[in-house]
């Protein structure tokens, strides 16, 4: 039996929608009875490039190419001056947009392709963002990718806030297509937006990222135009700062606050918030291990990808993934405190990025924040910060007085630029 | 002439004022670092940057980060009198 058989027998003589979608509400039957578009000049083991969004048709040809046996690459329309690096990367041989499939021809091979080609299964190629040089293409064996749905578990009705190109997107879909559940697309992902389709469609879980929760309340939305049938808010995709995570549970009281933690490499990862306003929290799940190697995560899973196309593996030989998180482990709870990346070391004394912003923010006025270091031939690195303030009263000689009490000489900005803090397609902090 | 006067006079105050000691007179022979130098190494990155900004407003840009600037470090920051000049050098050969 194919994916979309076995869906339509579960869905089968339910009237809920699965998906509202532009106003309208979709049952899985319409998503699967639509016209297909012609996919006969694809054959199992090709690379499909699928431009689109949660919407039925995207959804369909998603659904028919796994059935196909197709290495798919989900990509949106935000990405778009990037597409033809992901074509050439993931060695694309179609790509559909807009319901048009059209062949890109190539003689490129990949051995890991070729090893799904020859299990005959579906693979799913995801880009990272990109933080730290070119995005990675990372590859994983579809069939195995599904299986985790396979298991029974509860859904609410949900917002799909993140996107069609994001490991995260994608695991709500299918958590929702596997157990009937209601996911509800947004028109577009700014706060107004989204706020007021979750009021409309009934919304119970908004899964976002720090950087939107960042802007929810710099929007002064909260709490008035908050939703009362909003039950859970997560957040994940970057780290969150706990002057932030305080705010929203003082302001949103009766909202359920959790962590997710999810890396496109190692697949889902389950997650679970130690308390609603800790930035603690258990990873685990089936198949999951942890260690924690001079305060960095290491993770072993069994849904993990089968590599990299563009990169080498980033596995050790038992299987470790180093996910380059450096976190402080308190009764085996995690709290992730930021990246390798982000240490600085001023003339040999080293500290968090997130430590600079974490005081920054309470300063009155500051919605973002971005500590980075920058090199220099006295001091080996020194900390610069970048300021969004909220309006014109802000005041940066106040903020470099209320810093200088708070932080250690080292640790204190040595320059701090007042700009717009820049965010990607994804709302993270670029 | 004048101008390079001025700048110097204008990093002398800057100095003096990084150095928190405003009885202090700061000449081409004050040392910056080192046993008798007035800055400690936070200080001496301040002053820097601060000469980035300046040079910025009159339209170049002061190098003191690059590898080139690195391999003559040693010399440029060792007093007063040698960071202008480094200043001033840099100035006439990008303006």
């Amino acid at each position: 039996m194919n994916l979309i058989q076995k869906l339509s027998q579960r869905w089968q003589g339910l009237e809920t929608p699965f998906l509202i979608y532009k106003e309208q509400q979709i049952s899985f039957e319409e998503i699967s009875s639509q016209s297909q578009i012609d996919l006969s000049e694809i054959k199992p083991g090709s690379v499909v490039a699928v431009i689109g969004d949660f919407n039925p048709q995207s959804i369909l040809i998603l659904l028919q190419l796994i059935d196909l046996n197709v290495i798919i690459v989900p990509l949106t329309n935000e990405t778009k001056e990037q597409h033809e690096y992901f074509f050439e990367t993931a060695l694309v041989d179609f790509v559909i947009d807009n319901g048009k499939v059209s062949r890109r021809k190539h003689d490129m091979k990949h051995d890991l392709i070729e090893s799904l080609r020859a299990e005959n299964h579906a693979g799913l190629v995801l880009f990272s963002t990109g933080t730290t040089g070119r995005p990675k293409a990372i590859l994983h064996d579809m069939t195995l990718f599904l299986r985790r749905f396979e298991t029974p578990r509860p859904t609410l009705r949900t917002i799909n806030f993140l996107l069609f190109d994001h490991i995260g997107g994608i695991n709500t879909l299918f958590h929702t297509l596997f157990n009937k559940g209601v996911v509800i697309a947004p028109e577009a992902r700014t706060v107004e937006s989204i706020l007021k389709t979750c009021e409309k469609y009934e919304a119970e879980v908004l899964p976002t990222t720090p950087t939107f929760l960042r802007m929810m309340l710099m929007s002064g939305v909260i709490p008035e135009k908050i939703p009362s049938c909003l039950k859970i808010i997560t957040y994940g995709t970057e780290r969150m700062d706990q002057p932030t995570l305080d705010e929203l549970c003082r302001l949103l009281p009766d909202v359920e606050f959790r962590q997710t933690f999810g890396m496109s490499e190692l697949g889902i990862v389950r997650a679970k918030s130690v308390a609603r306003n800790s930035l603690f929290m258990k990873i685990g799940g089936e198949g999951v291990e942890t260690r924690v190697v001079d305060n960095v995560l290491q993770i072993k899973s069994q849904t993990r990808m089968l590599g990299y196309l563009n990169a080498p593996s980033p596995f050790d030989n038992d299987g470790w993934y180093d996910s380059k998180d450096v976190v402080e482990v308190e009764n085996g709870a995690y709290k992730i405190v930021g990246r390798v990346s982000d240490v600085i070391n001023v003339g040999g004394l080293k500290f968090m990025a997130s430590e600079i912003e974490r005081i920054a923010l309470d300063f009155p006025g500051v919605v973002l924040v971005k500590a980075y270091a920058k090199k220099n031939p006295i001091t080996g690195q020194h900390v610069e910060l970048k300021v969004q303030p909220s309006d014109k009263s802000f005041n940066k000689n106040e903020l470099t007085l209320f810093l200088k009490e708070k932080l250690q000489p080292h640790m204190m900005p040595k320059r701090i630029v007042v700009e717009e803090v820049e965010i990607g397609h994804r709302y993270k902090k670029v | 002439m004048e101008q390079k006067l001025k700048l110097k006079n204008e990093i002398f105050e800057t100095i003096k004022n990084l150095a928190e000691d405003n009885t202090l007179l700061v000449d081409e022979e004050t040392s910056l670092i080192g046993e008798a130098g007035l800055l400690d190494s936070m200080k001496l990155v301040e002053l820097c940057l601060t000469l980035e900004d300046r040079a910025s407003d009159i339209g170049f840009e002061f190098d003191w980060t690059s590898d080139s600037a690195m391999s003559k470090s040693r010399g440029m920051f060792r007093t007063a009198g040698a960071l202008c000049n480094e200043f001033i050098s840099q100035m006439e050969a990008k303006t």
